[in-house]
């Protein structure tokens, strides 16, 4: 791997940037592993990378039936926050944003991750009492949120309209919260796992898996067989799909989640800033877009869509909170298959299937936690024995009823 | 935006309508006897099928009246729709091949609508999976 600095950037200019090596190698996909991912998105690629880095592992491969990071990992809103109600939500989002913060210098790849500081406004006395709540239990677990006023929104939002129809009576702000590059924390991933030896081989699906004995013993995969006895599982949306290859069902409901991107036009916002009461999240991009992300289609669907109603649902509050967007043109628009569990709470978990691990269930907040979630998930794959940060989030759950209630504590899906 | 035809109502709009998810989910017959592992199958472990799922769909914002609808959820196309006192809509000849829905999803109860005998389920080729015995 040729480490990225000013040097070799100079060095390159010189010969008008015409040699740089490919960031990671095409390989054939060998006929056995001891450990496969399935999904070359940000979590499965993550977790191979910290499984070589970290953890030691040998002989692992990543598989992708498209191109890396072409699923969730490009379809959302990048942004990386960790103020979340429940003990076991805190820390393993907040676990994910504290390796966000040195990810770049980490990864030699600038996963562009800048902690501008995250509002979640409240538009009633409820959202308000809610809001504190919630702030107080993340100062508990150390994550740094406080309530502002609104006169401090209006300070730092200079253009929302605080008096509309549901009005802003307040926020709570994450100082260190803020977005990342998507692509570049997928390419960073697979670039570092990669020169550690992972074979990452696309547009390789895996087909049907070989159980015996209630072992996992290979993947039929587009690419032929793999023998492999340990399966991390990270594909979002489809791990219902994969869960039924092995024989099982998993508490998922896989619908669309989508967003659009306006024009590109001068920075206008510094910060991202949420709204669970009309469900808005907009964020600018460093392109100049601004980034706004919906809320989740009330059906399971698998069409990478979203329906219409619920943009004109999320437009018509963005346009009351922020009017000057009324006059700007949304460019593209793009859903993602989310896995959403009935407690809105990820599934880090082995399987009845042994040797076969699950990372599904991030639902509609993912992204944030890619680099946490790849951390623990690569720990509990590579020790046999979950990490005592995913633990509580096993399935089991769903009959002990220890559920991680993150849906009822944001009141949306998140 | 989706159109969907409510039995009584005719098409209207997506947004007058809740989606209630999977259709004919079997209650329990014997709901005292049932342990953890049991009720927490019946609650959250869905089928999640890629490909034509039945569904249970209300008419909220119009007649409030329940009924079951039959949809490809990768082309979000529907298929049929049923009220409670009908067959289950089938799935149109050919229309399996001709999309290649590989996964072949099924109302895991035969009995169709909240245990109404007289309903008939469509003759599909995967048998109703019971719960594995062997999960966590």
């Amino acid at each position: 791997m040729t480490r990225y600095s000013l040097w070799s950037l100079l060095r390159h200019a010189r010969k008008g940037h015409e040699h740089w090596p490919r960031a990671w190698r095409s390989p054939v996909l060998r006929s056995a592993y001891d450990i496969v991912i399935v999904g070359g998105g940000g979590h499965g690629l993550a977790t191979a990378y910290y499984l070589a880095q970290e953890f030691g592992a040998k002989k692992i491969a990543v598989l992708e039936k498209g191109w890396l990071g072409g699923g969730n990992t490009g379809r959302n809103t990048t942004i990386v926050r960790s103020g979340y109600l429940q003990d076991e939500s805190a820390k393993i989002y907040q676990h994910g944003l504290e390796l966000f913060e040195t990810l770049s210098r980490k990864l030699n790849f600038n996963v562009m991750f800048s902690a501008r500081g995250l509002l979640q406004l409240a538009h009633s006395v409820h959202d308000l009492q809610e809001q504190a709540r919630r702030e107080q239990a993340c100062r508990l677990n150390g994550i740094d949120i406080e309530m502002i006023s609104p006169e401090r929104v209006q300070h730092m939002l200079p253009e929302i309209n605080l008096d509309g129809r549901f009005p802003v009576m307040g926020a709570a702000y994450q100082h260190n919260a803020g977005n990342a590059r998507h692509d570049a924390v997928a390419w960073g991933y697979a670039r570092g796992a990669d020169a550690l030896g992972v074979d990452i081989v696309q547009n390789c699906e895996v087909k049907s898996m070989v159980v015996k004995k209630g072992r996992i013993e290979a993947l039929e995969t587009s690419h032929g067989t793999v023998k492999t006895g340990r399966v991390g599982v990270a594909v979002a949306g489809h791990s219902s799909v994969l869960a039924a290859m092995a024989g099982f069902r998993l508490p998922l409901a896989s619908v669309p989640l989508q967003a659009l991107v306006s024009e590109p036009i001068k920075p206008v916002l510094n910060h991202v800033v949420m709204s669970n009461g009309v469900h808005v999240y907009l964020s600018q991009s460093d392109k100049g877009e601004l980034v706004v992300g919906a809320g989740a289609d009330q059906y399971t669907s698998y069409a990478q869509r979203g329906s219409f109603a619920t943009m004109d649902q999320i437009l018509a509050p963005l346009v009351e909170l922020f009017p000057y967007i009324a006059r700007l043109r949304m460019l593209r628009q793009w859903a993602g298959i989310v896995d959403i569990t009935p407690d809105r709470s990820p599934i880090i978990s082995k399987t009845p299937v042994e040797g076969l691990f699950v990372n599904a269930g991030w639902g509609t907040g993912g992204f944030k936690a890619t680099a946490g979630s790849g951390h623990v998930f690569a720990s509990s794959l590579a020790n046999n024995r979950m990490h005592p940060i995913a633990a509580p989030f096993s399935i089991d759950r769903f009959y002990s009823g220890a559920v991680i209630d993150e849906g009822s504590a944001a009141g949306v899906a998140h | 935006m989706l159109q969907v035809r409510c039995p009584w109502c005719g098409e209207r709009e997506e947004t007058e309508f809740s989606c209630h998810g999977e259709a004919c989910v079997p209650r329990p017959e014997n709901p005292d006897a049932l342990d953890d592992r049991a009720w927490g199958e019946y609650l959250f472990f869905k089928e999640n099928v890629k490909g034509l799922t039945w569904e249970r769909w209300e008419h909220a914002f119009g007649c409030r009246r329940w009924f079951v609808a039959l949809r490809d959820n990768v082309s979000d196309t529907f298929l049929g729709f049923a009220k409670p006192s009908e067959p289950l809509p089938s799935v149109p000849k050919g229309y399996r091949q001709a999309r290649s829905c590989v996964s072949i999803p099924l109302p895991r109860s035969a009995k169709g609508w909240a245990g109404d005998k007289k309903t008939v389920a469509p003759s599909t080729s995967r048998t109703d999976k019971q719960p594995d015995k062997k999960q966590p």
